[in-house]
């Protein structure tokens, strides 16, 4: 530690020495309608393609000689290229306005120094919005995560669930950061949707290897996503009416180029149809249903030209609600029942931001943030004598559980000089874990007064993380990202320190062709026990403990990257990895959530091990009238518990060989577009009885006692079985028209559209002649969806 | 109960689902000899004698012309007969405290064998019922209590289950009390409850050597509680070797999980049902179980509370 101290000293010491001999250009690079802020826009000389980007609040800074003479290009996917010339004779510091470039006009694309093959870092995916909202739609929703799934190393879970498995990893090993502070628990309706609005989000980048040192704290991915500042000029209002849920945005100035707001809110639908329906179900004795929503909100003031203040705000909540009521006679008095439950659960996270450009080469970041995960079931019954119109009894149930953190971070960008570009930043975190409580009521006029409380209390933690990253140009073609990232963890008496070397290579064999490395080492405090992979609240985030060790991984990656220039350019890439991973956990075998009634903690397995590897391969383009990608993974995903399998290493359920996608976009004219994804993998590791033996069991039925013969079942392994292999064609069209008040657009999508019987879970049952049959039921057959927004 | 509401919504879904034969093709493997016995003090030796197959396979499982054979201490005691559907029955009674190895053979299967013992029988000091209150239709809550002095300084598995004796030679097995609470720690501390056991099985962990009174749900409702008649209700205790237990609480929790349609009408239990595992089993190469047991059996007498 201490000659890395040493070594980075020296680093800053030489970057002074050769700052002194440079001016820099700096500033931010916006959207010139919305003055929204462009993340990882490109900025580079068109002459010898030297350049850096724009970080997540649009900046940049980079440095030249004095008296060298450029054309400074700025340049970010589907804007129009801008570019500037200029002599360097002093600092400069300006604002990039750059304008929506016209989709159907293919750019000639003569080199671009943001082509895979120039960027230092790897294993990074980032789709733009516009391409996420034009795939085609499951019930007429734009989901980002379900757009992530169709990318290589990416993985989804059970048929129709938004959460994702990234490079073999489980759910909870993604870090998603929503405006930099994480959010626990990211779907709607067990997995179905996630919970990031598509129309509230300005930028979405997922790292699923190489990870920059200022990321830490999961073990598989990290999910960047900025949300919209809101436009600093005009007012603008959009609404979206799907079948699933309806959303509202509206964005506009406070004060016209200097302060802005961004507020969307979407809704679910299904709680107005199950309402009227249970209602009458029940004959007007009980209603109920379901429903979600999240709200963004963003506000953003510029306090000078070198500083500005953000707030951001989510809240997204799901809640399942019964509300049932009787009338009753008993020795002539009338008695009313009422029945109440209400079960929530969602996130809810605010942040405050502070940017300040200290000079032209140091920018700075503080944030003060919270965010909460929680999960409450309320259910009160009452009765009531309705003559006397008193209470007689009143009983309630309250079970509460969840996680809530508070935040304090400073994160600083130092561009020394054009070779350097610095990173480097602190946080500490205090960690409240409600692992659950419930609390039991019971009073009224005729029953004894009951208050109780039970369950596991608060476990409270502390969390201090160091960064710093260097972002440096070695030689014209050799070019790396290095850096540490420390971390210390105190639970109970319990300290975990740990430092996470992080390392990205990037070297240029050709003008389009380089090869990549990275390794990175990442450490988790924070568990999730689930069995269901659907992403129900009902998952268990516990914290790592002397018992259950913080989980750690390990991975190595290398590739090859080029882009091809036709009209618009092509990207292609292959990255093989190799992932191992520590301290993993398990329910133990047979145990479940439901079952196995004891202490979470005897309910697992721990010490855990994880080995993933595989080759994923990419083609892309970008640009153009037509969009799209061919994604290929091809892994090997194993688990071994010395107690789960006789501790033989066994696949992973989400073990898949192959797995491919096709995506394709094309834009017919201004007004209408098509898109379509197909995807095929390879079925699902499944533990299923192969064969069977008769034993000894008692049937517990009033019987005549005998020792009866029930059937042991033969698995040959945990997960030794596939189910079929999984494919489905999706569909989609959008209409697009420009109204006098404003823009419409319809979009009508086919999911699965050659109704493919997907396998969801497999069964043996014995049919009507008697015989013994395995039989699969498949979810989700061919659904068509329609959606329609306006905005104006 | 609060996360079936939760599943209240996945119904639209499985509604909406479809069922369909499988295509999967399982991979065939050599079949292997089963040996089932679980013998008694009470009772002769029996071996119950059958083969693998293929889950869906409906055929006759058994084998009649295996060769079986019995041994005590290294000693052959005898080869057992068959009596045809792949039962061999001894005239021979074991005894507690001995060890007995069964071998068996039959033609092109791989030749298996099991060792196991019975534990010495542990008598019931007491056993009786009392009705603790009434659930929320007003019926009755029955409690059984089961009192025995557990032998110090050695590990010990019970079994407890509840009969009714109809007549001299009959009894009726009593079961369905794992929709019941229950409360006593020998039994919360198996983690079992979840997974519907039929019968009562746990160790001595938490009170090894000393006395213990069970408390199991039922014991009483429409039986026969006259004193003096001999039948009624009866608590058998049976003090079991660590292979039959291990045997019991395998078979529950494997049973619970395992491939079949018994959770398909209810999506709670679908959605979160725990990865199947495999059957215990001490028949080397072979699979079965050979296990020892003695047991003890006591009328339960009603207390008024």
């Amino acid at each position: 530690m201490k000659k890395q101290l040493i070594f980075l000293a020296f680093h800053f010491s030489l970057a002074s020495y050769i700052q002194a001999q440079t001016f820099t250009i700096s500033g931010f690079v916006q959207d010139a309608e919305t003055k929204e802020r462009l993340i990882s826009a490109n900025v580079y000389d068109n002459k010898t393609l030297k350049g850096t980007y724009t970080n997540n609040f649009g900046y940049f800074s980079i440095s030249f000689n004095k008296g060298d003479s450029m054309d400074i290009a700025f340049s970010y996917i589907s804007y129009e290229k801008q570019v500037i010339p200029f002599i360097i004779k002093g600092n400069i510091f300006l604002n990039i306005n750059l304008k929506a470039g016209n989709k159907l006009k293919e750019l000639l694309v003569t080199g671009n120094n943001d082509n895979i093959e120039k960027r230092t870092e790897m294993s990074v995916i980032e789709i733009p919005i516009k391409q996420i909202k034009s795939l085609p739609l499951l019930m007429g929703e734009a989901d980002a995560m379900r757009a992530f799934q169709l990318m290589p190393g990416i993985q989804s879970g059970k048929e129709g669930s938004s959460g994702i498995y990234v490079r073999g990893g489980s759910p909870d090993q993604n870090l998603f950061l929503l405006d930099d502070v994480p959010l626990y628990y990211v779907s709607h309706i067990g997995g179905f949707i996630s919970t990031f609005d598509v129309d509230a989000i300005n930028n979405i980048k997922l790292y699923k290897g190489g990870f920059p040192a200022r990321f830490g704290g999961r073990l598989s991915s990290v999910v960047d996503i900025r949300m919209k500042d809101g436009d600093m000029n005009h007012r603008r209002y959009s609404y979206t009416l799907g079948l699933l849920s309806s959303k509202l945005s509206f964005e506009g100035p406070i004060k016209k180029d200097t302060s802005s707001y961004f507020i969307s809110l979407r809704r679910c639908n299904l709680d107005l149809i199950t309402r009227p329906v249970s209602l009458l179900a029940n004959n007007y004795n009980a209603w109920g249903g379901y429903n979600f929503y999240d709200l963004n909100i963003k506000l953003n003031r510029k306090l000078s030209d070198k500083s500005r203040l953000f707030f951001s705000f989510y809240s997204g909540r799901d809640k399942i609600f019964i509300n049932a009521w009787d009338v009753s006679s008993a020795n002539a008095t009338e008695y009313k029942y009422k029945f109440k439950s209400n079960i929530k659960w969602g996130n809810l996270m605010g942040n405050v931001r502070f940017n300040h450009i200290f000079n032209t080469k140091l920018f700075c970041n503080l944030t003060l943030s919270f965010t909460k995960f929680f999960y409450s079931t309320a259910i009160s019954s009452d009765k009531i004598d309705k003559i006397a119109s008193s209470t007689l009894q009143k009983e309630s149930l309250i079970f509460n559980s969840g996680v809530h953190d508070y935040f304090a971070k400073f994160d600083f960008d130092y561009y020394p000089n054009y070779n350097n570009k610095i990173k480097f930043g602190a946080d500490a975190i205090y960690h409240t874990f409600l692992p659950g409580i419930s609390s039991f009521k019971e009073s009224g006029s005729n029953t004894s007064m009951t208050d109780t409380t039970s369950g596991s209390g608060n476990i409270y933690a502390d969390e201090l993380n160091l960064y710093i990253e260097d972002e440096l140009k070695i030689s014209k073609k050799f070019s790396a990202n290095i850096g540490f990232h420390s971390s210390v963890y105190i639970v109970n008496d319990a300290k975990f320190p740990a430092i996470q070397p992080r390392v990205s290579l990037n070297y240029l064999l050709t003008d389009n062709l380089s090869v990549k490395g990275s390794y990175a080492e990442m450490k988790q405090y924070i568990h999730l026990l689930s069995n269901s992979g659907a992403g129900l609240p009902t998952d268990l985030w516990m914290p790592a403990t002397n018992k259950l060790a913080p989980e750690n991984s390990k991975q190595v990656a290398v590739g090859i990257a080029q882009t091809i220039m036709f009209k618009s350019p092509i990207e292609w890439s292959i990255e093989s990895f190799y992932k191992l991973m520590d301290n993993q956990i398990e329910y133990k075998e047979g145990t479940s959530f439901l079952t196995g009634n004891q202490n979470w903690e005897n309910k697992v397995e721990i010490n855990g091990h994880g080995k993933i590897y595989g080759v994923e391969f990419l083609i892309q383009k970008k640009e153009g009238v037509f969009t799209g990608w061919v994604g290929y993974t091809l892994s090997k995903n194993t688990r071994q518990f010395d107690k789960i399998n006789n501790g033989i290493e066994y696949p992973y359920k989400y073990d898949r060989r192959h797995d491919l996608s096709l995506v394709a976009n094309y834009q017919i004219n201004e007004k209408i577009s098509l898109s379509g994804s197909w995807v095929f993998s390879t079925g699902d590791a499944i533990t299923l009885a192969q064969y069977q033996y008769p034993v000894f069991a008692f049937e517990a039925t009033n019987s005549t006692v005998v020792n009866l013969f029930e059937y042991a079942q033969i698995y040959n392994g945990r997960n030794s079985s596939r189910m079929p292999s999984y494919h489905r064609l999706d569909l989609g069209v959008t209409f697009t028209k420009i109204k006098k008040k404003g823009v419409r657009t319809w979009n009508f999508s086919i999911y699965n559209v050659y109704n493919r019987q997907n396998p969801y879970f497999l069964y043996y049952k014995k049919n009507n002649s008697g015989e013994i049959k395995l039989y699969q039921l498949s979810l989700f057959p061919f659904i068509p969806s329609v959606s329609y927004s306006f905005k104006f | 109960m609060n996360n079936k509401k939760i599943i209240i919504f996945f119904f639209p879904f499985l509604l909406s689902s479809c069922i369909k034969e499988s295509e999967i093709k399982i991979p065939s493997i050599k079949s292997k000899l089963v040996v089932n016995s679980l013998f008694t003090p009470d009772s002769s030796f029996t071996v119950y004698v059958n083969h693998t197959t293929k889950v869906y396979d409906t055929s006759k499982t058994y084998i009649d012309n295996a060769t079986v054979q019995l041994f005590s201490n290294g000693g052959l005691i005898e080869t057992i007969i068959s009596m045809g559907n792949g039962l061999y029955k001894s005239n021979f009674y074991p005894t507690a405290n001995t060890e007995y190895e069964v071998k068996v053979k039959a033609n092109s299967y791989d030749d298996v064998e099991a060792i196991n013992y019975i534990p010495q029988k542990v008598q019931i000091q007491d056993a009786y019922w009392v009705i603790k209150g009434t659930d929320e239709y007003g019926d009755p809550i029955h409690e059984t209590t089961v009192i025995f002095n557990d032998p110090p300084d050695e590990e010990n598995y019970y079994e407890v289950i509840l009969l009714q004796r109809i007549d001299s030679s009959h009894y009726i097995y009593y079961g369905n009390y794992t929709e019941q609470p229950i409360n006593d720690p020998a039994i919360l501390a198996e983690g079992d409850w979840d997974y519907k056991p039929t019968t009562f099985f746990f160790s001595d962990n938490l009170f090894n050597g000393k006395q213990y009174s069970l408390k199991i749900p039922g014991g009483g409702g429409s039986f026969d509680n006259d004193s003096t008649s001999v039948n009624g209700t009866y608590a058998v205790l049976k003090t079991v070797s660590k292979e039959y237990y291990l045997f019991r609480k395998y078979w529950t929790r494997h049973y619970f999980n395992q491939n079949n349609d018994q959770h398909l009408d209810d999506p709670l239990t679908l959605l979160f049902l725990g990865e199947p595992i495999e059957m215990y089993t001490n028949v080397q190469n072979g699979y079965g179980i050979f296990a020892g047991y003695s047991q003890a059996m006591k009328k339960l007498k009603y207390i008024s509370k």
